[in-house]
C-alpha cells in the first residue's frame, strides 16, 4: 500500500469532526459598547476629545436651562409677541393676515398631499401639541400661584451703597373685580441677613434695597474673610498684597440690616382705596406673626394701597398676593378703532389720540383706566421697571409667568393653522380621487398645489399691502417684525428671479454690448456689500425724482434687495446654463426652433432644474440678508428686537429677545434648507443633467 | 435657338416691404445693440442729471473737495494722530485702517477655524462630529447681524467691569512641586530602559502601570493630607505600630498575592497590570508614610498676559527696539539660506529619489540664525551713560540699569536703549490711590466692538468654510487614500501628498468666495458701532450731506478689496492646477 502523504504526519494528524463551539462575539466588537469604543474612545486623543466635548456640552446645557428657567425674564417676548410677528400692522386689517395664513397652510397641506405624505403619527403628534397648548395654560393657572410681591413700609430711610430710599406711602395697582388681595408682614424674611438676602419675588425699590443691603453686607464679610486668608498665605505677589491690603482697608461691614431697621417688628396700617372714587375698599392692621388681611376688590381698575407704620425708626416688609406689576402699552385711538403700539415706537399717525393701556404681567389682565394721581403727580404704580423679579424663578414661577401666557397667546393661531393644513391635505386627496387619471394618481393635487404656490406670493402682497378700493392700502410704515422680514424676502425672491434669469441670458449672449453690460452689472453688484446698496436705495432714490421721496422705506429696501440678489441669482443660473450640453441647443436649432424658442423650451428649463439647490441656497441667504434693513432703520425682526431692548422696561432683556428672534430665523432657514435637501435627493439637480 | 432663362434660378422678388439689409441677422443684431446702448446711456445720463440737479438745488453738489474740511467728530480707539480737528480724509483713512485690521486677521482666523471644523465634521468621534454639525447648522441658518448683536450685546457687554477684569493667567505665585519633576524623570528613565521591549511585554506593562499607580497614590495621599482632617499629619508619620498602617500593609500585601494568583483566562495582560497597580500603590503609600518624598517646590510669580473686561481686551505689547533692524538682517540671511536649502535639496530628492527632510533643515537654518543673531545683538553693551529727564526738568546722566531701577526709563527710552531686539511689555493695570483700576499703563487695548465683530465674522464664515473643506476632502476618492497606505505612506504623507493637493483644487474656488463674503460682511460693523470705513463714511455723509460721494467712495473701497481678493484667489487656483497636473 502506497501512501502519498508523509507517514510522520499521518501518525500525528488529528481531525476534529465536532462543530467548534459557538462563542458569543467579544463584548467590544458588537452592540452599544462597540459603538462607544468605535465612536467615542477609539484612541487616547479621541477619548480626551470626548471627555472635553462632554464636559462642554453638559456645562452649556445645564447653564442654559438654569438661566432660561431661573434667571431669564421672558416677559419682553411674551408681552411684545405681536410686535415681533406683525409689527404695528393695523388691527382693522388683521383679518387679512389670518386669511393669508390659512391660505398658506392649505397650500402647504395640498403640497404635502401632492408630493409627499404626512404620516398619521405626525398628525397625532400635532394634535397632542395643539391640545397641550390649550390644556396647559388653565392647568398651570390652577396649580401654580404667582410669586408674591413685596413692599417696603416704614419711615426709616433705607441705605445701600449710593442709593437711599424711603418706602412709598402709597402705591397704585390694577385689580380685577372679585379678586382678593391678601397682605401680611413677611415673617419668612425674619432671621437675619442670611434670610433677608434670599427674598424671591417681585419687590419694590425699598424692599429690594433692603435685600441688596443685606446681600452686600454678607458679600463684604465673605470678601473680608477671603482677603485675610489670602494675606495669611504666601502665594501672593507684592502687587497683589498691596492691592488686597488697600481693599481690606476700604471694606466696611455695617451692623446687621435686619437689626438696623428693626425689621418687621411693628404693626402696619393698611388701607386700600378705589382710585377713581377714593372709597375705602379694605382697611386693617397687620401684626407681625398675625393673620393676613384679605380684601376683595369690587370692580376692574386702579386701586391705591396705603401702608404706614406708627414707629419712627422702624421698617417692615409686606408680602402681598394679588398685586402684580404692570406694563404700559400705548394705544393709538384711530377713527376706526384702536391699534396697539409698542411703548417706545412713535406713531406717525396724526389726528389720533393716544392713551395708555396697562397690562398685568401675570395674567395679561388689561385696564385702560388712567393712572391715579394726587396733587398733580402720578402716584407710583407697581410697574415692572421698579418692581423687577428678584432672586431666582422657581420652576412653577417660570411656568406661570411665561409658559402659560405664551401658550395662551399662540394656541388659537396654531389650531387654525393645523386645521387649515389638514383641510388642504384632505382636499388634495379628495381631488386626486375624483379627477386624477389612473396612471398619474396625484396629477390633480399636484396641479392645484402648483397653482396655489404661484398664487401665494401674489396673494401675500395683495393681502398685506392692499388692492385699490377692494382692499384698502395698509400703512407700510407699520409693517414690522416677521411680517416685514417675510415680505422683503418673498418680494426679493420673486422679483429677483426674472431679473436674474435675464441677466444670466444676457451675460451668455453673443451680442457684445449686452454681454458686457450684464457682466459689468453682475460683477459690480457682487463686489459691493448689500449694506451699501441699501444705503444707496435709501439715499439716492428720493434724489432721482421728488415723487420717489415719498416711497416707503420698505419698498426702497425691496428695490435694493431685488437689484442685489438678482446678480447672485444670475450667476447661479449661468452655472446651470453652462451645464447644458451644447448638443441640446444644436439639436433644437436643427429642428427649426427660433432662438427664443430654444431658450424658453430647451435650455432654460433644464438649466433652472439643475440649479434648484444652489438657488434655494441663495434664497436662504437673501432671507438672512433682509435683516440688514434694520441698519437703515426698518423694523424687521432684528430692527424690532433692537427697538424693544432699547425701551426702559426691557433694558436688560437683550438675551431673551435676541434668542427668540434667532430661533425664528433658524426655523425658517432650516426649513428651507431641509426642503432644498429633499429636492436634491429626488434628483432634480445633477441627475437630470446626467441623464441627458 | 433663343436662350431660355432658367426659371428655377430666378430670384424670387421680396414679398415684404422691409429692405433686404434690414432682414440680415447681423445688421439686426448690430442695430439692436446700438439701440440698447443708447437707451442705457440715456437712462444713466437722465439718472445722473436728476440726482445732480436735485443735489445742486440743495446746495450739495457732489465734490471731493469737502474731504479737506475739518471732520469735527472723534473716533473711539483712533490712533493718536487723529482728533476731531483732523480732516474728513483722515477720518476716512482711520476707518479704512480699521476695516483692514478686521479683514486681514479675520481671514487668517476663519481659515484656521474653518479647516479645523471641517476636519471635525469628518471625525470618527461621534460627539465631536455632532457638536460641530450643530454649530455649523445653527450658525449657517441665522443672520450674521443677529449673531453680531449676540456677540456684542450679550457676550461683550456682560463681561466684568475693569476692576474685576479676567486675567489670564491669574496673577499670583504658583508652586511647582519638586515631586512632579521627579515623576517625569522616573517615567522617562523607565521608558528609556524599557523601550526595546514590546508594548505589551509583561515587564514593561507592570513597570509603567506601577509607576502610574505610585504617582496617583502619592498625589491622592497629599490631597487627603491637606484637605481632610482625619488625614492630617499622616505625611512622614513613620509610626510602624499604628493600627491603620498595619491594616494598610496587610491589605496591600494580600492584594498583591491575589493579583498574582487570580484567574485571568485569556486576558493574561491583566495580571501584570494588576500586579503593577497593587505594588505601585504600596510603594507610593510607603514613600508617603515615611516622608521620603521631598516637599520643596519652585515658586514662580505669574503676571497676567491678557486682561478681559467690558472695556475690551488687553494683550501684551511687542515693540521693536533700535536693535530690531540688525536682528532682522540675521533673520533675513537665515531665510535666504533656508530657501536655498529647500530648493537645492528638493532638486536632489527629485533627481536621486533620496528622501531628505528639507523642511526640517530649512526650519533649523531660520531658527539657528534667529537665535544666534539674538544672542550676538543682545550681548553688545548698552551705552554706559545716558541722559535722563528728571521730574524737575533737569537732565541727569546715569547708567541704563540705574535708570531702570529708579523707574525713570520711559517706554520710548526703553525702545532706544534696550539690549534686546524686541520689547515685550506685559499689560499692567493703572490703579489710583483708592485701589480702583482706571486703565492700563502698558499693553495694547482692543475695543470690545472690534472683538465682537472679529469673533462674529470668524465664527460665521468658518461654518461655511467647514462645509467647503468637508466636501473637498470627501471629493478625494477613498481608493486614493487606500493606495497611498498600501504604498507605505504615513498619515502625514498621505495628507500632504495625496489628499491635500486633490482636495485643494475643489476647495479653493468656493473658499475665495467665502473670503469675499467676509470682507463684504465686515461692513456690518456699523451695526455695533465699530469705527470701520462704513461707520466713518456714514458719519461723514450725515455731517457733510455728501451722500453720493460717500457712497461712491465706499463702493470703490469694497470693489477694490473684492477685486484684490478674487485676483489673488484666481492666481492661487491657477498655480495649484499647474502644479498638480
Amino acid at each position: 500500500m502506497t501512501t502519498l502523504s508523509d507517514p510522520r504526519d499521518l501518525a500525528q494528524s488529528h481531525v476534529n469532526y465536532e462543530e467548534p463551539p459557538v462563542k458569543p462575539p467579544p463584548l467590544l466588537l458588537v452592540g452599544p459598547l462597540a459603538w462607544v469604543r468605535n465612536n467615542l474612545v477609539s484612541s487616547p486623543l479621541d477619548a480626551i476629545l470626548t471627555v472635553v466635548g462632554a464636559i462642554v456640552i453638559v456645562g452649556v446645557i445645564t447653564s442654559f436651562v438654569s438661566w432660561a428657567v431661573g434667571a431669564a425674564n421672558w416677559y419682553a417676548v411674551t408681552f411684545n409677541l405681536r410686535l415681533f410677528i406683525v409689527g404695528r400692522f393695523e388691527a382693522d386689517y388683521e383679518w387679512r393676515l389670518v386669511v393669508l395664513l390659512i391660505f398658506v397652510a392649505v397650500t402647504v397641506g395640498m403640497a404635502f398631499a401632492a408630493w409627499s405624505r404626512i404620516r398619521l403619527s405626525t398628525w397625532i403628534v400635532l394634535a397632542i401639541i395643539i391640545a397641550l397648548t390649550f390644556i396647559l395654560p388653565p392647568i398651570i393657572k390652577a396649580t401654580t400661584s404667582p410669586p408674591p410681591t413685596y413692599f417696603g413700609v416704614g419711615n426709616a430711610v433705607v441705605i445701600s451703597g449710593s442709593s437711599n430710599i424711603t418706602p412709598a406711602k402709597q402705591v397704585a395697582f390694577t385689580g380685577k373685580a372679585g379678586e382678593t388681595v391678601s397682605l401680611q408682614i413677611a415673617n419668612e424674611l425674619n432671621g437675619g441677613d442670611e434670610v433677608l438676602q434670599n427674598l424671591s419675588g417681585f419687590s419694590d425699590d425699598s424692599a429690594n434695597t433692603l435685600r441688596n443691603a443685606a446681600g452686600t453686607r454678607l458679600g463684604n464679610m465673605a470678601r473680608k474673610a477671603e482677603i485675610e486668608a489670602e494675606l495669611a498665605g504666601d502665594l501672593l505677589t507684592q502687587n497683589q498684597r498691596d492691592r488686597l491690603t488697600t481693599e481690606l482697608g476700604k471694606l466696611t461691614i455695617p451692623d446687621s440690616i435686619s437689626d438696623t431697621y428693626t425689621l418687621n417688628s411693628v404693626p402696619v396700617n393698611i388701607r386700600i382705596l378705589r382710585a377713581t372714587t377714593s372709597a375705602v375698599v379694605g382697611e386693617g392692621t397687620v401684626e407681625s406673626n398675625g393673620a393676613p388681611l384679605t380684601v376683595t376688590l369690587p370692580e376692574d381698575g386702579w386701586y391705591i394701597l396705603e401702608k404706614t407704620v406708627d414707629g419712627d425708626k422702624s421698617d417692615a416688609i409686606l408680602r402681598t398676593q394679588g398685586i402684580y406689576p404692570t406694563l404700559e402699552r400705548s394705544l393709538t385711538q384711530g377713527a376706526t378703532g384702536s391699534t396697539t403700539d409698542a411703548a417706545g415706537v412713535t406713531s406717525s399717525g396724526s389726528g389720533s389720540s393716544r392713551l395708555s393701556q396697562f397690562v398685568r404681567m401675570t395674567d395679561n389682565f388689561t385696564t385702560e383706566e388712567p393712572r391715579p394721581a394726587a396733587d398733580g403727580k402720578n402716584i407710583p404704580n407697581v410697574d415692572i421697571t421698579a418692581n423687577q423679579f428678584q432672586g431666582t424663578h422657581q420652576f412653577s414661577d417660570w411656568l406661570g409667568l411665561f409658559v402659560g401666557p405664551f401658550l395662551g397667546q399662540i394656541n388659537t393661531v396654531l389650531l387654525v393653522v393645523v386645521i387649515a393644513l389638514l383641510a388642504g391635505y384632505v382636499a388634495g386627496h379628495l381631488i386626486d380621487n375624483t379627477f386624477s387619471p389612473r396612471l398619474k394618481p396625484r396629477q390633480a393635487s399636484g396641479r392645484s398645489a402648483t397653482w396655489m404656490l404661484i398664487a401665494t406670493p401674489i396673494l401675500m402682497f395683495v393681502f398685506v399691502y392692499g388692492l385699490g378700493s377692494l382692499l384698502p392700502l395698509s400703512d407700510t410704515a407699520r409693517w414690522g417684525g416677521l411680517l416685514l422680514t417675510l415680505m422683503l424676502a418673498v418680494v426679493g425672491i420673486i422679483a429677483s428671479f426674472p431679473v436674474g434669469v435675464l441677466l444670466a441670458l444676457g451675460r451668455r449672449s453673443n451680442l457684445p454690448v449686452i454681454s458686457i453690460f450684464c457682466t459689468l452689472y453682475i460683477e459690480f453688484v457682487r463686489g459691493v456689500p448689500l449694506l451699501t446698496v441699501l444705503f444707496m436705495a435709501q439715499l439716492l432714490l428720493p434724489l432721482i425724482n421728488p415723487a420717489l421721496s415719498s416711497t416707503p422705506g420698505a419698498f426702497r429696501a425691496m428695490v435694493a434687495l431685488v437689484l442685489f440678489s438678482a446678480a447672485y441669482l444670475a450667476e447661479n443660473t449661468r452655472g446651470g446654463l453652462q451645464s447644458i450640453p451644447p448638443g441640446q441647443e444644436e439639436a433644437a436649432k436643427a429642428l427649426g426652433l427660433a432662438p427664443w424658442q430654444v431658450t424658453l423650451y430647451i435650455t432654460l428649463p433644464q438649466a433652472l432644474r439643475a440649479v434648484i439647490p444652489a438657488m434655494v441656497g441663495s434664497f436662504i441667504s437673501l432671507f438672512k440678508d433682509t435683516s440688514l434693513v434694520a441698519i437703515v432703520g426698518l423694523l424687521d425682526l432684528v430692527g424690532m428686537s433692537k427697538n424693544v431692548i432699547s425701551q426702559t422696561e426691557f433694558l436688560q432683556r437683550q438675551r431673551e429677545v435676541l434668542l427668540f428672534i434667532v430661533i425664528i430665523y433658524f426655523v425658517f432657514s432650516y426649513a428651507m434648507s431641509t426642503l432644498s435637501r429633499r429636492i436634491e435627493a429626488t434628483g432634480a439637480g445633477q441627475a437630470m443633467a446626467k441623464k441627458i | 435657338m433663343a436662350a431660355v432663362p432658367s426659371a428655377p434660378h430666378q430670384q424670387v422678388p421680396n414679398p415684404s416691404l422691409i429692405p433686404a439689409f434690414l432682414r440680415n441677422v447681423r445688421v439686426l443684431q448690430a442695430l439692436g445693440q446700438i439701440i440698447f446702448a443708447i437707451v442705457i446711456a440715456f437712462l444713466i445720463s437722465q439718472l445722473f442729471t436728476a440726482i445732480f440737479s436735485s443735489l445742486a438745488s440743495k446746495n450739495l453738489t457732489p465734490t471731493f473737495t469737502f474731504l479737506s474740511n475739518r471732520s469735527g467728530f472723534a473716533i473711539s480707539g483712533s490712533p493718536t494722530w487723529y482728533s476731531s480737528e483732523s480732516t474728513y480724509a483722515q477720518a476716512f483713512r482711520v476707518g479704512l485702517e480699521n476695516t483692514f485690521r478686521v479683514i486681514i486677521l479675520g481671514l487668517v482666523l476663519t481659515t484656521i477655524m474653518g479647516v479645523l471644523a471641517g476636519i471635525f465634521l469628518l471625525s470618527s468621534n461621534w460627539l465631536i462630529r455632532t457638536i460641530t454639525r450643530v454649530y455649523v447648522e445653527i450658525v449657517r441658518s441665522t443672520p450674521l447681524l443677529a449673531q453680531l448683536f449676540v456677540w456684542y450685546f450679550i457676550v461683550m457687554l456682560s463681561l466684568p467691569n475693569i476692576s474685576q477684569a479676567f486675567a489670564l493667567p491669574a496673577e499670583g505665585v504658583v508652586q511647582f512641586s519638586i515631586r512632579l519633576f521627579i515623576y517625569a524623570l522616573l517615567w522617562f528613565v523607565a521608558w528609556l530602559r524599557l523601550r526595546e521591549l514590546a508594548v505589551d511585554a509583561p515587564r514593561r506593562v507592570a513597570v509603567m502601570t506601577g509607576l502610574l499607580a505610585m504617582f496617583v497614590t502619592i498625589e491622592i495621599a497629599f490631597w487627603l493630607n491637606n484637605t481632610q482632617d482625619a488625614w492630617k499629619g499622616s505625611y512622614a508619620n513613620g509610626n510602624i505600630m499604628s493600627g491603620g498602617f498595619l491594616v494598610y500593609l496587610v491589605v496591600s500585601l494580600l492584594l498583591i498575592v491575589a493579583s498574582w494568583y487570580a484567574p485571568y483566562g485569556a486576558a493574561s495582560g491583566l495580571r501584570w497590570r494588576a500586579l503593577g497597580v497593587t505594588i505601585g500603590q504600596l510603594l507610593g503609600g510607603l514613600l508617603f508614610y515615611f516622608g521620603i518624598i521631598p516637599l520643596s517646590a519652585i515658586r514662580v510669580e505669574m503676571y497676567p498676559a491678557v486682561f478681559v473686561s467690558v472695556r475690551g481686551f488687553v494683550f501684551p505689547e511687542i515693540l521693536p527696539t533700535a536693535r530690531f533692524a540688525q536682528w532682522m538682517a540675521f533673520v533675513g540671511v537665515g531665510l535666504a539660506l533656508a530657501l536655498m536649502m529647500w530648493l537645492f535639496f528638493g532638486r536632489v530628492t527629485e533627481t536621486t529619489g533620496r528622501p531628505i527632510p528639507r523642511g526640517l533643515y530649512a526650519l533649523l537654518a531660520i531658527l539657528g540664525f534667529s537665535v544666534v543673531g539674538w544672542l550676538l545683538i543682545s550681548s553688545a553693551p548698552a551705552p554706559s551713560v545716558i541722559p535722563i529727564q528728571q521730574a524737575d526738568k533737569t537732565t541727569a546722566y546715569m547708567t541704563v540699569d540705574d535708570a531702570r531701577q529708579q523707574g525713570l526709563l520711559t517706554e520710548a527710552d526703553e525702545q532706544v536703549y534696550n539690549q534686546q531686539p524686541f520689547l515685550f511689555l506685559l499689560p499692567k493695570q493703572k490703579v489710583n490711590k483708592g485701589g480702583i483700576v482706571t486703565g492700563y499703563e502698558s499693553g495694547s487695548e482692543i475695543p470690545p466692538e472690534y472683538m465682537a465683530l472679529l469673533i462674529g465674522l470668524v465664527v460665521y464664515t468658518a461654518a461655511f468654510i467647514a462645509e467647503i473643506v468637508r466636501a473637498g476632502i470627501m471629493a478625494v476618492p477613498r481608493g486614493q487614500i487606500e493606495a497611498s497606505r498600501a504604498l507605505g505612506f504615513s498619515t502625514a504623507q498621505t495628507l500632504r501628498m495625496v489628499i491635500l493637493p486633490q482636495s485643494l483644487r475643489v476647495i479653493i474656488p468656493p473658499l475665495g468666495n467665502q473670503y469675499l463674503n467676509l470682507s463684504k460682511d465686515s461692513s456690518l460693523a456699523v451695526a455695533i458701532a465699530y469705527a470701520d470705513v462704513v461707520f466713518v463714511t456714514t458719519t461723514i455723509m450725515n455731517q457733510s450731506g455728501q451722500s453720493v460721494t460717500g457712497i461712491s467712495m465706499l463702493m470703490g473701497v469694497f470693489l477694490a478689496i473684492s477685486l484684490t481678493i478674487s485676483l489673488f484667489t484666481n492666481w492661487f487656483n491657477r498655480r495649484f492646477k499647474l502644479v498638480t497636473r
